[in-house]
């Protein structure tokens, strides 16, 4: 009876899964050592807190992938109050003193949640490549036998 | 001699015929994620829920002389939901109707500068009225001429979904973080 050769299968999903966690991996770890760090700096300002915060505001507004700000549950109903709270400060030209850093703290909370998110669905996806390599090479390897 | 079309498949090696299926794979692989990035462009764009009903909307007619005329003033507050996460709408118009039966017996325009991502665009008219113009929308709310005149007012906190509407005739969308950013810039 014939073998069946599923390199080819095994090739095209060790490829997508590392094509997909280095995707992940890239947009979790830039927010990671990039993004966080730098809201952080902007939240602990002493001085010039009104545009500090404004600023740290604009780069939280922009969501992380897995942490977008679509859909909430009860939990996240202090995020949703948060943006609308934020969004009219800044388009009115409102100042953000100091005591609305809490919200700030949370909104930067929700980013690093799904930035962790990312970083362990990065682990799963590579893992997952890493298996469908192995197979690939055991597959090659009985085909030319 | 008749050429081999492989040979011309990128996935081969020159002077081999051969195809490399870790080469064939990763071209398929950019081909598909080209198109499934395309897709979903095109499927984002316009993807913004729009607000598709008036929040609790509340009535008042009362009479008011004007002119040694007795008149009705109409006072309606209400909003509309603006449920975007990243979406604002800007210079919002439409129009508000009453109905009966499906009829409509009563419009009114309206103009919303600005509903922010999450936010309630209220809503706020006073229109003075005839008592012919007034009067459907009166016998729409269970009232009449008579209990007007005696009562001076009409008060509804909740009007029936099915009896007003509204439909949305102009508005822009933008970006948020643009509008932010653009305010922002405009302070410094």
């Amino acid at each position: 009876m014939k073998k069946i050769d599923d390199s080819r299968v095994y090739l095209i999903t060790a490829i997508t899964t590392l094509a997909v966690g280095l995707v992940l991996a890239a947009v979790s770890f830039y927010s990671i050592l990039i993004v966080e760090p730098k809201v952080e700096r902007l939240l602990s300002a002493t001085d010039n807190i009104d545009k500090n915060y404004k600023q740290a505001y604009l780069i939280l507004r922009d969501p992380q992938v897995f942490a977008g700000y679509g859909y909430f549950d009860a939990e996240g109903i202090s995020v949703k109050n948060s943006l609308a709270f934020f969004d009219k400060r800044i388009y009115f030209g409102e100042e953000i003193d100091s005591t609305r850093k809490a919200y700030l703290e949370l909104l930067l909370d929700r980013r690093k949640k799904g930035s962790v998110l990312g970083r362990n669905t990065t682990a799963f996806f590579l893992i997952l490549s890493l298996v469908f390599w192995a197979l690939f090479i055991q597959e090659r390897k009985a085909a030319t036998q | 001699m008749m050429q081999s079309s492989q040979s011309e498949s990128p996935g081969n090696i020159p002077g081999r015929n051969e195809t490399v299926p870790a080469i064939d794979a990763l071209i398929k692989f950019g081909k598909l994620t080209v198109l499934g990035l395309g897709a979903s462009g095109l499927i984002f764009i316009g993807c913004a829920k729009m607000p598709d009903k008036l929040v609790t909307p509340a009535l008042k007619i009362e009479t008011v002389m004007k002119d040694n005329r007795e008149m009705y003033k109409m006072m309606l507050s209400t909003g509309i939901q603006n449920e975007n996460s990243d979406v604002v709408l800007l210079n919002v118009k439409g129009t508000i109707f009453f109905s009966e039966a499906g009829s409509r017996i009563l419009m009114l325009p309206f103009t919303i500068p600005v509903v922010l991502p999450f936010d309630t665009g209220i809503i706020e008219i006073e229109k003075v009225y005839t008592e012919n113009e007034i009067m459907p929308l009166a016998a729409l709310l269970g009232s009449d001429k008579e209990k007007l005149q005696k009562e001076k007012v009409i008060e509804r906190s909740f009007v029936d979904d099915k009896n007003i509407g509204f439909e949305l005739t102009g508005y822009e969308k933008k970006n948020i973080l643009n509008i932010l950013r653009d305010k922002l810039n405009e302070k410094n």
